[in-house]
């Protein structure tokens, strides 16, 4: 019997000792940098570097401006830029220039500049795979022109520039309107020998963003594009999604135009 | 030997906790890596390898079933000498019983080992990277002593009440996953020749390994449970759940991008959105959860090697409770062996062979002598009446 409470006793110590010691990973909210939107570019003259561009959110201001109503949106983000020989490269890079540690978790746009796109995805991507922290369903963009000028753009509607490009694909999305590439698609494009990947294709503005189809690769180089027409009908024919509405001209002399909308595709 | 029969702890694990017992202890680290295993030889079939390597699996569970039912109340460690040396030679049955039993305590305080090694990996490289590995694998040795500190029917009962805990979310993954679901992916059904989906679906086999635990664990059924259903509703929840899971990877994922993870059920987890609830990075729950799968594998284990080594010497409980703190650092030893990843799944697959051995080969040699001896036995009995 007084053995069985000494073995009890024993036991109780070891369950407090293990309440003790917290948790070795924890980082606190203000305790990490962490990056909404990634942008790679080229950097002009140098055909071996990278720039890399990253929309970080701050917290205090967007929690701020909505209390006092319609503060400037124009510090809601930082922007940064840095160069580096990869991806990986100039994430360290950037480390050197920021106080907390880079998280990259909560990353949901990759902004890819055309350029980049044509030249080969595939450090890219590589380095993307390996790294736990991204997600599968972060939306790679190929952006005609700079990345940069995504992440700089002021869309004013919002306070986080890039969550109006992510509302404007999700929104898409769910409508059938435009293709749902995540990053596992398009990791999963890549690797089956049956498929080619694609991505969406955005052209940013000053103060908006236009999506303007998709941009199709071949291992992994972007080869073209496909406008929104030409997407809606890959968007039919292959997930069966109902694309956008087809305006068909009215026949005979009154001209005119006929709006139609599919509700549902079926393929055979 | 005949007085632990009265013994109060015996004969009362139920039909639904032995049920228990065998599903948790199959499922554990294995889920995670099954998609990429079963298809790298199977292709797009990758799905059948659990439900085509599960006959060799019911089959081996039949084999303990039937043999523990031919001696009740007695674990493998007490009824392998019998089968060997029979009741009159029990010095020699003792010798010749030794080999195999050394050779099941070994490899399964190594599987034991190896599991909560992967475990260790996994939490590290997914969500916890700045713990040490080793913090993460000794705390789940901690919580294996403390249940190896009480008796039997706790770790029934223990086994019992995680088993929904276990099972759900599993579940629940792989059908929240169906909706990205690309049937194209499983098409065409048979691509590879019959020779490659019959090696690919014994080598699944492995992944059912874990039930060989219940050579011990058999023993305390309660009279009137079936050991045979309980092991086939076991074995069946598992190969049910198994095929799910690797179904899933493959139409979300196709074949050929799981070739290309490392764990292909967490990357499913991680791609998986869940329309209507609130949690995003479902990984974090899922792993929570799972914790108590491996917890589960490695806790029953390490129980049944402590209680087969407390009968091998035919001590009590107070050297089951030394037993279990000692060794806990040998096992830790074995555990941080490997030096990468690579090595670790090296050393897997090594371990995989030989538990064939100790779970399919030795229950069926024993069985055969033990018919033999039985046969034997009764044509005596038929000529000579006072034998």
């Amino acid at each position: 019997m007084r053995m069985g409470k000494a073995w009890a006793s024993l036991c109780c110590l070891l369950l407090f000792m293990t309440l003790l010691t917290g948790c070795w990973d924890r980082r606190e909210l203000e305790e990490r940098t962490s990056v909404i939107a990634l942008g790679i570019d080229l950097v002009e003259g140098r055909q071996n570097l990278y720039k890399l561009t990253v929309q970080i959110p701050i917290p205090i201001k967007i929690a701020g401006s909505s209390g006092q109503g319609g503060g400037g949106n124009k510090d809601a983000v930082k922007i940064m830029s840095v160069t580096g020989k990869t991806v990986t490269d100039a994430v360290n890079n950037l480390q050197q220039r920021l106080n907390q540690r880079i998280f990259l978790g909560h990353t949901r746009v990759l902004a890819i500049s055309e350029d980049v796109a044509r030249r080969g995805m595939d450090d890219i991507i590589d380095s993307f795979r390996r790294d736990p922290q991204i997600r599968r369903l972060m939306w790679p963009v190929v952006v005609q022109g700079r990345a940069a000028d995504l992440l700089e753009m002021k869309p004013g509607l919002i306070q986080i520039p890039v969550v109006f490009l992510m509302d404007l694909i999700e929104n898409g999305t769910k409508m059938g309107t435009i293709p749902d590439q995540t990053m596992g698609e398009y990791l999963i494009q890549t690797s089956n020998e049956t498929l080619q990947p694609m991505l969406n294709y955005v052209q940013a503005y000053k103060d908006d963003v236009k999506w303007k189809g998709v941009a199709v690769f071949r291992d992994q180089k972007m080869v073209g594009s496909l406008n929104d027409i030409h997407t809606w009908a890959l968007l039919q024919l292959r997930d069966e999604k109902r694309g956008g509405d087809v305006i068909v001209p009215l026949p005979g002399k009154g001209g005119g135009y006929i709006s139609f909308r599919p509700h549902f595709v079926r393929r055979k | 030997m005949s007085q632990l029969g009265k013994d109060p702890q015996h004969n009362t694990f139920s039909l639904w906790q032995m049920t228990s017992l065998i599903t948790s202890t199959l499922i554990g680290v294995g889920v995670l890596t099954l998609p990429r295993t079963t298809t790298e030889k199977m292709f797009e079939a990758g799905w059948m390898a659990p439900i085509l390597g599960s006959v060799l699996t019911f089959f081996a569970i039949w084999l303990i079933a039937v043999l523990s039912r031919r001696f009740p109340g007695l674990t493998f460690i007490q009824y392998s000498r019998i089968v060997w040396g029979g009741h009159e030679q029990s010095r020699l049955g003792f010798w010749l019983s030794l080999p195999w039993i050394m050779m099941f305590l070994i490899a399964l305080f190594v599987t034991t080992a190896i599991t909560s090694r992967i475990f260790g990996e996994v939490v590290v490289t997914a969500v916890l990277m700045d713990t040490p590995l080793e913090v993460i694998i000794v705390s789940m040795f901690v919580l294996a002593v403390i249940l190896c500190l009480h008796e039997i029917d706790t770790l029934a009962r223990v086994n019992e009440i995680l088993f929904p805990l276990i099972l759900f979310p599993i579940l629940f993954i792989a059908l929240a996953s169906f909706q990205k679901a690309e049937w194209n992916n499983i098409l065409p059904l048979i691509r590879v020749p019959w020779e490659t989906i019959i090696t690919g679906a014994f080598e699944t086999n492995f992944s059912f390994q874990g039930y060989e635990i219940m050579l011990i664990f058999f023993a305390f059924a309660h009279e009137n449970t079936g050991k045979v259903k309980a092991g086939f509703y076991g074995i069946g929840i598992s190969v049910f759940v198994y095929t799910l899971i690797v179904l899933a990877g493959i139409v979300v994922f196709g074949h050929e991008e799981l070739q290309r993870v490392t764990w292909p059920t967490l990357e499913l987890v991680k791609s998986t959105q869940v329309p209507g609830l609130i949690l995003e990075r479902l990984e974090s729950a899922f792993l929570a959860v799972w914790v108590a799968a491996v917890f589960t594998t490695v806790a029953n284990g390490y129980y049944a090697v402590i209680y087969g080594l407390r009968q091998l010497l035919k001590k009590g409980m107070l050297f089951q409770r030394i037993a279990s703190i000692v060794l806990i650092f040998p096992l830790f030893f074995v555990a941080i062996g490997p030096q990468n990843i690579v090595e670790l799944f090296k050393m897997t697959s090594l371990i995989e062979y030989t538990t064939v051995w100790i779970s399919v080969v030795s229950p069926l040699i024993h069985w055969l002598i033990m018919l033999y001896r039985d046969r034997g036995r009764k044509r005596e009995k038929g000529s000579d009446a006072h034998g």
